[in-house]
């Protein structure tokens, strides 16, 4: 069987288009990873690739172990060992390590050698800040330029190391310094693509262009661009059609995860960002249940009441609460789930502690993707919690699936590139979702993209919920629900009320109708 | 000499159970019930697990009895008629939630242990994977099957046996979320399973029209949530006293050593029937194939209960004994009893009152069900507990069976033996 059978339209031009630059825009539940690991398979059995001849760019090591699973299913019989299916950064620490470059023996600093090499250069409280300046300054490709960033640079070089960073600036400066060594992996890779091209930094894009001969496919969605504020603001798709003059941009459109519902909701959502490439995006699934949008008195009521909703999708997790009604009073149509179906996403890590408190009392396992506190046990700083989500190596869910199923509680960074059949997007109040550190504007766009990703996680059941009064950082906050749920039209929706028992309400307040 | 086992209950770590579910209280129930051998319950928790440490010693290998100065205050508080010894055994009970070939499946077992070493060992495993310490029966995402295997391979001598195997929705054979046959739950592990555990509203001739379950033991016991529940049903053996002994009897199904499991009549357990207990709407299976499942009142699927489902997957028209098989006798509760007989409740007053009225006279539970000729009863001035028990012992009772979550009625004595009863007193 060719391997562009099974595939739509979208999706075999994608796969076929094999002789020029392109840019395969990619919206949600469209079949992304399936295109890759087809075009994988095409380029092997029908062009006649070698398959060291490819190398693959994927966004989280979890993600490189999935296509190279779906690549092995496709091609059972091909000896697959020269294939490069890495990460950005394993690619340029394997490319560095052939060459010896810029020490014999390349390797990366540990966390506990970042804090010996920080020692002194600058006082404890500043370190962040540091490396926040230092890792800004590498994803624009320059060396950093402040004193202590320098002395941080020195040490590292002393003790031949290189950090996350570094990797992208030493390979550019290796092909720089070695055009034969440039020409020799360029030579090489006569097939390159990058996977989740919308969170690419301006060095990894580099990096990666260089190597990139005339077959360069590129597969993303700017709409679900959700990690510039990491770097610096760069539109890599901008900076793909200005480099590739001609290139051919080639639209997945067919969403076959979500509900027509949850889909309709997400492009509403969207809808109020500019579309950076063309943004269409059609169900293929039936229309579905409602979204259930709960308003809650509080934050510990919204954990309290997710989880009860989620024990009654389970059909109920005991006897006690099937025999009691509570199960199949909230449970439509009788469809059920087990724990693994269920994700509960948050804006910051610090929320996951409530959901984890309800989990437990009711006894249902889960999982907690994600930094809440530090090896010391102290809880994590605001910018410590917001610099977690850079950590796209975490184990992904699947990769414990195998100890048995458990609830999922993970950040909505962390999301990106899953799906659920049941999504719970909590603490959906302005200045949480979106995201505004005291005093500053939201980056609202990202923060849109962010919901949007989100909400586009879940496949048959998405739930949306806000508490009028959260503590998050040492501090109680009086909240409104947030501005992206009043974005998806009444039709899609069905509405909660606060279902535990109201304290009267102030005279003449009227209750919200979100 | 012949004795009592019930091996499954709950402690007070368990969700929705009696919080006097303690070692001491438990150890006064069997008595009054007539119960040799216990199951703990619970054991993975590790609240309970400390407590059973803290409280009980070792007795015959693998069993476990109160500590003496807890016993002797206990002691007080049960009639001499009634005083027997009483053993622990290590039991806790896992409910598996996962998905399996594409299918949400809902899976209670039975997890035995010959040790608290053993039993510490499945608790460190079961802990590693998911959350054991906020209830006495864990909610675990995790196939029946590795639960098995771990199991299997904490000990030699610690065992699963799924629990009430057919009742709906979280059973083996469970209509919601259950399977076909033991092989689809267990795979290549399958032949480790030796043994079912019935549940209340299927009896040994219900399993016995399934010819895959010929080589199964078939075991009965109480699943109590509060200390009255204790030995609803039970298994009577006749074997060496100790957690070898007991096992060596189930798995080598020998009638010499496992005589008989005590049982409900099926009818009367809540899931027997099928229907609707919001809509008050119980069917009997091929009323419900006649209305495609659906409620008369509702119409929506009505909940499938034990007898449908074995008719569904049985391959025979009635059941047959298999060789080896143990007998079963057909009980009900002694205060459901005599709340009959005293046309009250049999969680009132007046029934509790002379329940232990007659325990004192008599002796346990069990021996005054089973035992007591009913001319001792008619002495005792109680001639209509005297026709009512005989009546349970030849099974000649009124069936009135329980649904989706509802327990059945089974009636005893009619209106007439009343208005005999009645017409005497005014002689």
């Amino acid at each position: 069987m060719n391997s562009a059978d099974l595939l739509d339209a979208g999706q075999r031009a994608a796969v076929l288009a094999t002789d020029g630059p392109i840019i395969v825009a990619a919206g949600p539940g469209t079949g992304k990873t399936r295109v890759f690991a087809h075009r994988v398979a095409h380029l092997i059995r029908e062009m006649g690739a070698h398959p060291g001849e490819i190398l693959a760019v994927t966004f989280t090591r979890s993600a490189a172990a999935e296509i190279r699973e779906r690549i092995k299913t496709l091609l059972p019989d091909t000896a697959l060992g020269a294939l490069w299916v890495e990460t950005c950064h394993a690619a340029a620490l394997r490319i560095l390590r052939e060459e010896a470059y810029p020490f014999a023996e390349t390797s990366i600093l540990s966390e506990e050698e970042r804090s010996a090499v920080l020692e002194g250069v600058v006082p404890r409280a500043q370190a962040a800040a540091l490396l926040e300046e230092v890792r800004a300054a590498k994803q624009r490709l320059e060396w950093p330029q402040s004193a202590a960033a320098r002395l941080y640079q020195e040490r590292l070089q002393s003790r031949r190391r290189l950090d996350f960073d570094d990797l992208f600036l030493y390979a550019l400066r290796l092909f720089e310094e070695r055009p034969e060594a440039l020409q020799r992996w360029r030579g090489r890779f006569r097939h390159v693509l990058m996977d989740e091209f919308q969170d690419t930094s301006l060095a990894q894009y580099r990096f990666v262009d260089r190597l990139a001969s005339r077959d360069f496919c590129v597969i993303g969605d700017p709409d679900q661009s959700i990690y510039g504020f990491a770097g610096v603001p760069f539109d890599p798709f901008a900076q793909f059609a200005q480099d590739h003059p001609g290139c051919r941009v080639l639209p997945l459109t067919e969403n076959y995860r979500s509900q027509a519902v949850i889909l309709d909701a997400a492009k509403q959502v969207i809808a109020r960002n500019s579309p950076r490439l063309q943004r269409e995006l059609r169900a293929r699934l039936a229309r579905g249940l409602p979204i259930e949008i709960s308003g809650h008195q509080s934050d510990r009521q919204e954990a309290e009441m997710t989880v009860r909703r989620i024990e009654g999708l389970l059909g109920g997790a005991s006897r006690f609460t099937v025999d009691s009604g509570w199960a199949t009073q909230t449970d439509e149509g009788k469809r059920t789930y087990s724990l693994g179906d269920f994700v509960v996403l948050y804006r910051l890590n610090a929320q996951a502690r409530l959901f984890e408190i309800a989990l437990e009392r009711a006894g249902l396992p889960y999982v907690t993707y994600g930094k809440k506190t530090k090896k010391d046990g102290r809880e994590v700083t605001e910018a410590e919690d917001l610099e977690d989500i850079r950590d796209h190596e975490a184990a992904a869910p699947s990769a414990l699936r195998p100890r048995g199923e458990s609830v999922t509680l993970m950040t909505a960074h962390r999301a990106k590139g899953l799906e659920f059949a049941v999504v719970f997007l909590t603490g959906c109040e302005d200045g949480v979702l979106p995201y505004r550190r005291d005093g500053e504007a939201p980056c609202s766009e990202e923060e849109r993209r962010l919901f949007y990703v989100a909400m586009t996680r879940a496949k048959d059941r998405l739930f949306l919920s806000y508490a009028r009064k959260r503590f998050l950082f040492g501090k109680t906050l009086a909240l409104q629900p947030s501005p992206f749920v009043a974005d998806i039209e009444m039709e899609l929706r069905r509405i909660q009320q606060d279902e535990a028992p109201v304290r009267k309400r102030a005279k003449g307040q009227q209750p919200e109708l979100f | 000499m012949p004795f009592i086992a019930d091996l499954h209950i709950h402690s007070k770590y368990s969700r929705a159970c009696s919080k006097s579910l303690e070692p001491e209280t438990l150890y006064r129930w069997c008595q009054l019930k007539g119960i040799t051998v216990l199951a703990t319950g619970d054991f993975t928790h590790p609240g309970w697990f400390a407590e059973l440490q803290d409280k009980l010693i070792p007795a015959e290998a693998g069993l476990f009895q109160l500590k003496p100065e807890l016993a002797r205050r206990q002691d007080q508080d049960v009639p001499q008629s009634c005083r027997a010894p009483v053993r622990f055994l290590l039991e806790s009970e896992i409910s598996c939630i996962y998905k399996k070939d594409g299918k949400v499946r809902k899976v209670h077992h039975l997890v035995f242990a010959p040790s608290f070493e053993a039993a510490a060992r499945i608790q460190t495993r079961l802990g590693e994977i998911g959350n054991i310490r906020s209830d006495g029966r864990p909610i675990l995402g995790l196939d029946s099957r590795d639960l098995l295997a771990l199991v299997r391979e904490a000990s030699d001598e610690a065992y699963l046996i799924p629990a009430h195997a057919w009742t709906p929705h979280f059973a083996v054979f469970g209509s919601e979320s259950g399977f076909d046959s033991l092989e689809e739950c267990f795979g290549d592990l399958t032949a480790e399973i030796f043994a079912l555990e019935t549940g209340l509203s299927s009896d040994p001739p219900m399993n016995w029209r399934l010819s895959a379950l010929d080589r199964i033991a078939l075991i009965s016991n109480s699943d109590a949530h509060s200390p009255e529940k204790l030995g609803r049903e039970a298994n009577l053996f006749d074997c060496e006293l100790s957690y070898a002994g007991l096992f060596a009897a189930i798995r080598g199904r020998d009638p010499k050593r496992f005589l008989k499991t005590l049982e409900f009549f099926p009818e009367e357990g809540k899931y027997h029937a099928d229907g609707h207990r919001k809509c008050q709407a119980p069917l009997q299976p091929e009323e419900t194939i006649r209305r495609q499942g659906l409620c008369p009142e509702c119409g929506k699927p009505v909940t499938v209960g034990v007898l449908h489902r074995v008719e569904k997957l049985a391959d025979r028209k009635t059941g047959k004994r298999p060789a080896g098989a143990p007998d079963f006798e057909s009980l009900i509760p002694l205060k459901e009893v005599l709340g009959q007989v005293l046309r009250v409740g049999p969680s009132s007053v007046k029934v509790n009152a002379l329940y232990h009225r007659l325990l004192a006279r008599f002796g346990s539970e069990f021996r005054i069900l089973r035992e007591l000729p009913a001319a001792e009863l008619e002495k005792e001035g109680l001639p209509l507990a005297a026709l009512a028990l005989g009546r349970m012992r030849k099974g000649e009772v009124g069936l009135q069976p329980g649904f989706d979550g509802e327990y059945g009625v089974i009636s005893l004595l009619t209106k007439k033996d009343f208005s005999a009863q009645d017409q005497l007193a005014l002689l």
